[in-house]
């Protein structure tokens, strides 16, 4: 398929798409600004050239400006002019290019490279056989693609607003003025306020290990992004294993039947409770009692759990639905709002202890939508719940 | 809407400079209109990389502002004065504050000052032809950096725009700036003057360059019309060297083997390396305090490299070691 005349070439276009699926916002004026840069004279020199141009144009951070860079590595351009890695980029591009079962059984590839870096000392290419692509230059390229990127986390999480007149009156009160000067006549300096500022603040509490263990990078990325790029006033940061409390109510477990039995029965019945453990730290090795850990946030801070409540598992456990109601209980006792993010989509939760808590306590799943959603929820929106705990 | 290329000015990173320029003096206010007073400058030394004077060519050419990321000590804000002393344009500072607004960088109207001067009656201050100078709102606007940049952009002048540290102040700020950054046009509500760079002559335009310490994250778009530049720490021992020549570390044994101590440390895992003003505050201090080039490895007067204790003490222990 022949490229139309002034279309950019396939190369870009690959990357563009690339970067647009990894939510980087790239449009058309930014093609026009590469295109502009290159009539200019940028870009030409090397490959790397190239690469750092794209970098300085459509990067904005460090973590991105190495994605752009991964990215464009994986598309194996040709070197051309005199990058630093001319000669063994070469070689590393016929490695992975020259491949299939038809090969000439004797003398080099007909490729030309300009140095053939050599493998393992004295390797000969057996007749019929693929050439594997061994110790390429660049080696695998990788790099980490989440779900939810930081920034939608990061849009999400500043919608969390609590806004409160804090810090140097800076701001001139006009109404205010204007009174004073009236009411006493006299030529008066003027009635200066504290600017309103976000002094939302936010308890998450992560769960970790055991069925969470595979997505310990993704939960770090989530805190990173909740802390540093949501703008809110305090983050706590806190770490569980399965359920906060650990200890249900043996009373209320006996009078469950049944091997999926449901809490409705049961629900007036079950007391708030703080028995229990919290972590300081990921590893989950310096606890803290929840009482502890709850006594020293001020009320009304909104509480964020992220858990997969059995869903990734799928396990039914009725001992752990009560112990997490029993906790919710004791967060509205003290005025807090909580409300349950689960990593797993919503439609697996069926069966699970996560479907039946999402009856009692606002659970959302970890997506776009359900993030917006949960954030509303913080705010004090109601949500509506089947049996609300 | 791609805005035209600047194709006149491009800065040669190995070029030699000459000690010092006459520059035109930054801060006057209000803008002679013609011939403004200059004064001398003489520049801190500044060695500029390849991949870095790329990005202020890519910014100057197409007119966008320039984002300079790094750790703290790496030379951002350095930067802007060395792009300043090259070009031999005059340079406006903005050190934003947490407590600043957006308008602030463009202009400030003082209003108090026209209340209580329009109410002193007789005895308020008048201009030349004996009105009151509270009658002109005029005669209370203040310029800040960024607008008198603009304004002098308007009289046929170049500039050049440091927006230090802009993640400080809050999430308003940069969004507040687009259309200024944009289109480098600006109004003042309260008098009715505008103010705009030429749009015909882009080399006329001020190369505005922003720093940012990653503490916040910045609105995205924003981000999407800067120019993107980080400023790493320089891999090269033999630039690094260059670097401690330029700023008259004269001895170079002792210049080498502080390059060298520099480089083992910054290779542990410590809560903050030191950066490049740490390394120079340190070889100045021990070319000052005549140490030997042997005692360096020792890192004598360490607090001037690594900022704390910890870090000193797993730096003195594995430097002894090698």
């Amino acid at each position: 398929m022949t490229t139309p005349a002034g279309a950019p070439p396939a190369f870009v276009r690959q990357l563009v798409r690339d970067l647009q699926a990894r939510q980087f916002a790239i449009g058309y004026d930014d093609l026009l600004a590469l295109r502009s840069a290159l009539r200019a004279g940028f870009g030409l020199a090397s490959r790397d050239h190239f690469v750092e141009l794209c970098v300085a144009l459509w990067a904005k951070s460090g973590p991105e400006a190495a994605v752009v860079r991964m990215l464009l590595a994986r598309q194996e351009l040709a070197e051309w002019g005199e990058g630093p890695a001319a000669a063994t980029a070469g070689t590393g591009n016929a490695a992975i290019t020259t491949a299939g079962p038809t090969r000439p059984t004797s003398g080099p590839p007909t490729v030309p490279v300009p140095v053939e870096t050599p493998g393992p000392a004295g390797h000969e290419r057996l007749a019929g056989v693929p050439r594997l692509p061994v110790a390429t230059a660049r080696g695998l390229v990788l790099a980490l693609q989440f779900p939810l990127t930081g920034r939608t986390v990061a849009q999400a999480i500043r919608r969390l607003r609590r806004p409160v007149r804090s810090g140097p009156a800076t701001e001139l009160d006009v109404e205010a003025t204007v009174a004073r000067r009236a009411r006493t006549g006299v030529a008066s300096p003027p009635v200066l306020v504290p600017r309103r500022r976000n002094l939302a603040r936010l308890l998450l509490l992560v769960d970790r290990q055991g069925s969470m263990s595979p997505l310990h990078p993704y939960l770090d990325h989530l805190r990173d992004a909740i802390v540093h790029d949501g703008r809110l006033e305090k983050v706590w940061v806190s770490y569980l294993h399965d359920t906060p409390v650990d200890r249900a109510d043996k009373g209320v477990l006996a009078r469950l039947e049944g091997l999926f039995p449901r809490l409705d029965a049961v629900l007036a019945d079950i007391a708030p409770s703080t028995r229990g453990f919290l972590f300081d730290d990921p590893e989950l090795r310096r606890p803290r009692r929840i009482s502890a850990v709850l006594d020293g946030i001020p009320g009304g801070v909104g509480v964020v759990v992220l858990s997969d409540t059995g869903a990734l598992r799928g396990n039914y456990d009725p001992e752990r639905l009560v112990a997490s109601v029993a906790f919710a209980r004791e967060l509205r006792r003290r005025g807090h709002r909580l409300v349950w993010l689960n990593p797993v989509p919503r439609r697996q939760w069926a069966g699970t202890s996560a479907a039946e808590l999402a009856r009692h306590v606002p659970m959302f799943a970890l997506d776009r939508l359900g993030l917006h959603r949960a954030v509303e929820a913080l705010q004090g929106r109601p949500v509506p719940l089947e049996r609300p705990a | 809407m791609p805005s035209a290329l600047d194709l006149t000015t491009r800065i040669d990173h190995k070029a030699r400079l000459p000690r010092s320029k006459r520059i035109e003096i930054a801060e006057l206010d209000p803008i002679p209109a013609a011939d403004p007073p200059t004064k001398a400058v003489t520049p801190t030394p500044y060695l500029l990389g390849q991949d870095v004077a790329e990005a202020v060519n890519i910014a100057i050419t197409l007119g966008r502002p320039l984002l300079l990321q790094g750790d703290p000590g790496c030379g951002k804000t350095q930067l802007a004065h060395a792009v300043a002393y090259r070009l031999g344009l005059p340079l406006e500072t903005a050190y934003v504050k947490s407590t600043g607004r957006a308008q602030d960088l463009l202009y400030t109207f003082d209003a108090v000052s026209r209340l209580y001067e329009a109410q002193l009656g007789d005895a308020a201050p008048r201009n030349e032809k004996g009105e009151a100078r509270s009658l002109d709102p005029r005669n209370y606007v203040r310029y800040g950096p960024f607008g008198r940049a603009i304004v002098r952009a308007g009289l046929g002048r170049r500039s050049v725009v440091l927006i230090d540290e802009i993640d400080k102040a809050d999430l308003d700020f940069p969004n507040d700036l687009l259309r200024e950054i944009e289109r480098l046009e600006f109004d003042i509500s309260e008098t009715g003057q505008q103010f705009g760079a030429p749009t015909d002559r882009p080399e006329l335009r001020p190369i505005i360059f922003v720093t940012n310490n990653e503490e916040k994250a910045l609105p995205p778009a924003f981000l999407r019309r800067c120019i993107f530049a980080e400023l790493r720490f320089p891999d090269d021992d033999a630039f690094l060297a260059r670097v401690l020549a330029a700023h008259s570390v004269a001895d170079r044994k002792l210049g080498k083997e502080v390059v060298r101590a520099v480089v083992d440390v910054r290779r542990l895992d410590l809560s903050r390396k030191p950066g490049i003003s740490e390394l120079l505050d340190w070889a100045r201090i021990l070319q000052v305090t005549k140490v030997e080039p042997g005692a360096v490895r020792g890192l004598p007067a360490a607090g001037a490299l690594i900022k704390s204790p910890q870090d000193q003490d797993t730096a003195r222990q594995v430097l002894a070691g090698t």
